[in-house]
């Protein structure tokens, strides 16, 4: 059993968010995982920014 | 023919022009063994260096990629060629034949990679790259680690606890799980967390700031309005309508007396905020109107300086005309009319003329007397007549003489030229008195002709409505009643202006306590219930989620890593065990074990003695280098085992091993070799002989090649010496 599958199996198991971090485990064992997970992590926190944006617009 | 069961062998090298070698050397390898032996500077680091360029390329020679302080500027081409630089290695992989080939043309910069497959597809650049990885071809970092004995590298394969852990976990077959925590590790997920807090804990003091807001302004405002007099007891609804009111009133009374466009003006039951909307838009129209009247009154008042400047000039050119008048009546009352002068003139020098012709003609007649006497004279002197008697007449001649000489006495007291001369002062007075007149004359019809120009003038400048029968006064008190009434009106607009913009002040003031009192009351109302704060909140446990999720997959790679390490660990000791003591002889430290510590970020690997002290602090030189050495082969037999591509190359093993370690290094590398093909590069007089030695207690197949400089051509040749 490779890495990746026992990993997967390990999410499983455990039941906690499995689709997304079977998801990542997807994305990490592909090609190019840094620069796809990088741009992922990103996009969060530009979603984090944006909406702490509006909700100080809110409280002006 | 090869006994090892391998899914990788080396079966050639072809090295052109790369270091040592100058032209074109093909080493044939591909047996189980292959001892390539030489002196210093025979190439053997060259073949050493051919290989790595040919798997790794410039990784090997980047300054920053090698990790190996002896690759700074290091020198890939032969120093006597200037061709093209090319190595093509010949490899069979899982029984098929492939050549992977790295060619750097003398003219180009990068290096060119070729992969030509068994079935005769060919791969080049990233396509060939993508290849090796997918084919499980180590990196770099890997095969410093796993492949190859490389004198710089030898210690840091025990010292490093990096490299050392990593090797160990790539011996176990661990290092799925190690990359993958270790790719999370880098991406650093953990600041999405630090960033979520910092966004959390300044919207927390936002809305500390935003809760006080409200009593601020409310503070601001109360100020405000005790500055423009407003009781704060009654500044509440009643009073805003109030000053509304007012200002509304006001601005329709100013717009009256300015004039002004009053459709603008709200409504008395307008709302606070469309006056306050309005209020600017009536600041400027009434500043327009005041600046109106501030021109108007600068018209009119420059109109009065002008009727006063031609109200005077009238004055001086009636003055003017007066005294001309006056001069020409004077000097006619002195000295006549012109034309009484002029007959007077004329008498004058008619007269003038007859006492001129009068003299001249007595003039003549005392010449006439005087060549009479002359005549008189000269026959009484020389006879030729009576002497006695004047010869014309007849006349006694002393009477004649006499009575001649009366009468030339008589005309030389002629008083018609002093008559004549006497008249000309009297011709010159009079004409000078003529000259007089018509001067006079022509300056009163100049002072005519200005006083003419200036009622003109003055006509001009009369403001409307003043007919030209009124009096210059009443036109120059219309025009500073004019001017009165603008700067009345420009005052008037000031002072609006000026109660206006306090009007607005205080409303102002009035609606923003109104508006801060409202917001004072509904302090209080949960921000969490706003739909933009659930989009916050949905957003942090997105970020949260991802950062969770990485972390969760790479502390279940830990376990996983330190779960199996403990499974497997034993076997890997015993292989490292196995090789540590074939190459020492019997071990001075008894045995070595690989022992895994997991930690909350990795699972690290240290090697201990059989005293569970960490082997690093106890080794000397030799046990240093064999514990290396064993590692290296406990790995790649591992990894062969496990059907990994593997092959190992030596350069110069036997550093600071005494003949009894080196006999047992050749036992080691026999050993090895049966699991993964093995190339040794080595000096004459060592280890060669000792692996010569000990080719009879193994399975192994072996070849042998003498390394040397062929000074001629300059370059690195060999033989096959295998006996």
């Amino acid at each position: 059993m490779s890495a990746f599958e026992e990993l997967r199996e390990k999410v499983k198991q455990h039941g906690v968010r499995v689709s997304e971090r079977l998801e990542l485990l997807r994305i990490l064992e592909e090609g190019d995982a840094q620069h796809a997970l990088t741009q992922r992590i990103e996009e969060r926190a530009q979603d984090m920014t944006e909406a702490a944006k509006k909700v100080k617009e809110l409280l002006q | 023919m090869s006994s090892t069961s391998s899914t990788l062998r080396l079966l050639s090298l072809t090295a052109t022009n790369i270091r040592g070698f100058c032209g074109e050397h093909t080493l044939e390898l591909g047996r189980d063994l292959a001892v390539i032996i030489g002196g210093n500077g025979s190439g053997k680091s060259s073949i050493l260096n051919a290989i790595e360029w040919c798997l790794f390329g410039e990784s090997i020679t980047m300054k920053s990629g090698s990790g190996m302080a002896e690759r700074i500027d290091w020198i890939l081409a032969n120093y006597n060629s200037n061709e093209d630089v090319s190595v093509q290695l010949s490899l069979a992989l899982r029984g098929e034949t492939l050549n992977i080939t790295r060619t750097r043309l003398s003219a180009a910069k990068s290096d060119d990679l070729r992969i030509e497959l068994p079935q005769g597809e060919s791969l080049v650049g990233d396509a060939a790259e993508a290849w090796m990885a997918q084919e499980s071809f180590p990196d770099f970092k890997t095969w410093k680690r796993s492949y190859c004995q490389h004198q710089e590298q030898s210690r840091a394969r025990i010292t490093e606890a990096k490299d050392r852990s990593a090797g160990i976990a790539a011996m176990l077959g661990l290092d799925g799980y190690r990359e993958v925590a270790a790719t999370i590790k880098e991406l650093k997920a953990s600041k999405l967390k630090a960033h979520a807090d910092d966004i959390l804990s300044d919207i927390s003091a936002e809305q500390e700031r935003a809760a006080g807001r409200p009593l601020r302004e409310v503070s601001d405002c109360e100020t405000t309005l005790a500055r423009l007099g407003i009781d704060l007891a009654q500044a509440g609804p009643s009073e805003l309508a109030k000053q509304q009111s007012d200002l509304l009133t006001s601005a329709r009374t100013i717009a009256n007396t300015l004039g002004v466009d009053a459709s603008g003006i709200p409504a008395d039951d307008a709302s606070t905020q469309a006056v306050m909307d309005w209020a600017p838009s009536w600041k400027a129209l009434v500043q327009e109107s005041s600046d109106a009247a501030r021109r108007a009154a600068g018209d009119a008042e420059d109109q009065q300086r002008s009727l006063k400047a031609a109200m005077a000039g009238l004055s001086k050119a009636r003055q003017a005309s007066t005294d001309a008048n006056e001069t020409q009546k004077n000097l006619t009352t002195q000295h006549g009319s012109v034309e009484t002068l002029q007959t007077a003139l004329a008498d004058l020098e008619t007269k003038r003329s007859q006492c001129v012709e009068a003299a001249r003609e007595a003039d003549a007649l005392g010449q006439l007397l005087r060549d009479a006497q002359a005549v008189v004279h000269g026959s009484a002197t020389h006879g030729g007549h009576d002497a006695a008697s004047c010869p014309v007449c007849g006349e006694a001649s002393s009477d004649l003489a006499a009575a001649l000489q009366s009468r030339i006495d008589a005309s030389a007291t002629n008083t018609h030229r002093s008559e004549a001369e006497n008249l000309v002062p009297r011709i010159q007075a009079v004409r000078d008195q003529i000259q007089s007149l018509t001067s006079a004359a022509s300056s009163q019809q100049g002072a005519l002709a200005t006083l003419a120009t200036q009622e003109d003038s003055l006509r001009g400048l009369l403001p409307e409505g003043v007919q030209d029968g009124a009096s210059l006064e009443d036109a120059k008190a219309a025009l500073a009643a004019t001017e009165a009434s603008h700067r009345k009106a420009q005052e008037g607009a000031n002072v609006h202006q000026s109660e206006h913009a306090t009007r607005i002040d205080r409303l102002a003031a009035l609606d923003g306590l109104r508006t801060a009192r409202a917001k004072v009351n509904e302090t209080g109302g949960e921000l969490t219930e706003e739909p933009a704060f659930h989009e916050l909140q949905a957003s942090i446990d997105a970020a949260a989620g991802i950062a969770c999720d990485l972390d969760a997959i790479a502390d279940m790679a830990r376990a996983l890593e330190d779960e199996h390490s403990t499974q497997q660990v034993d076997l890997v000791n015993d292989t490292i065990d196995q090789y540590f003591t074939m190459i020492t002889g019997t071990s001075h430290i008894g045995g070595v074990r690989v022992k895994a510590h997991k930690t909350a970020t990795k699972v690290a690997y240290k090697i201990l003695d059989d005293g569970d002290r960490d082997i690093t602090g106890t080794l000397n030189q030799a046990a240093f280098n064999a514990l290396s050495i064993a590692t290296l082969f406990a790995s790649a037999e591992t990894r062969a085992c496990q059907g990994l591509p593997q092959f190992l190359l030596l350069d110069d093993p036997g550093q600071s091993l005494d003949s009894e370690h080196l006999t047992g290094l050749a036992k080691a590398i026999r050993m090895v070799s049966e699991h993964a093909q093995t190339i040794v590069l080595t000096y004459p007089g060592g280890l060669d002989a000792a692996l010569t030695q000990s080719t009879s207690s193994t399975s192994s197949t072996t070849q042998v090649y003498n390394l040397g400089r062929n000074v001629q051509q300059n370059t690195t040749q060999f033989q096959e010496v295998t006996a």
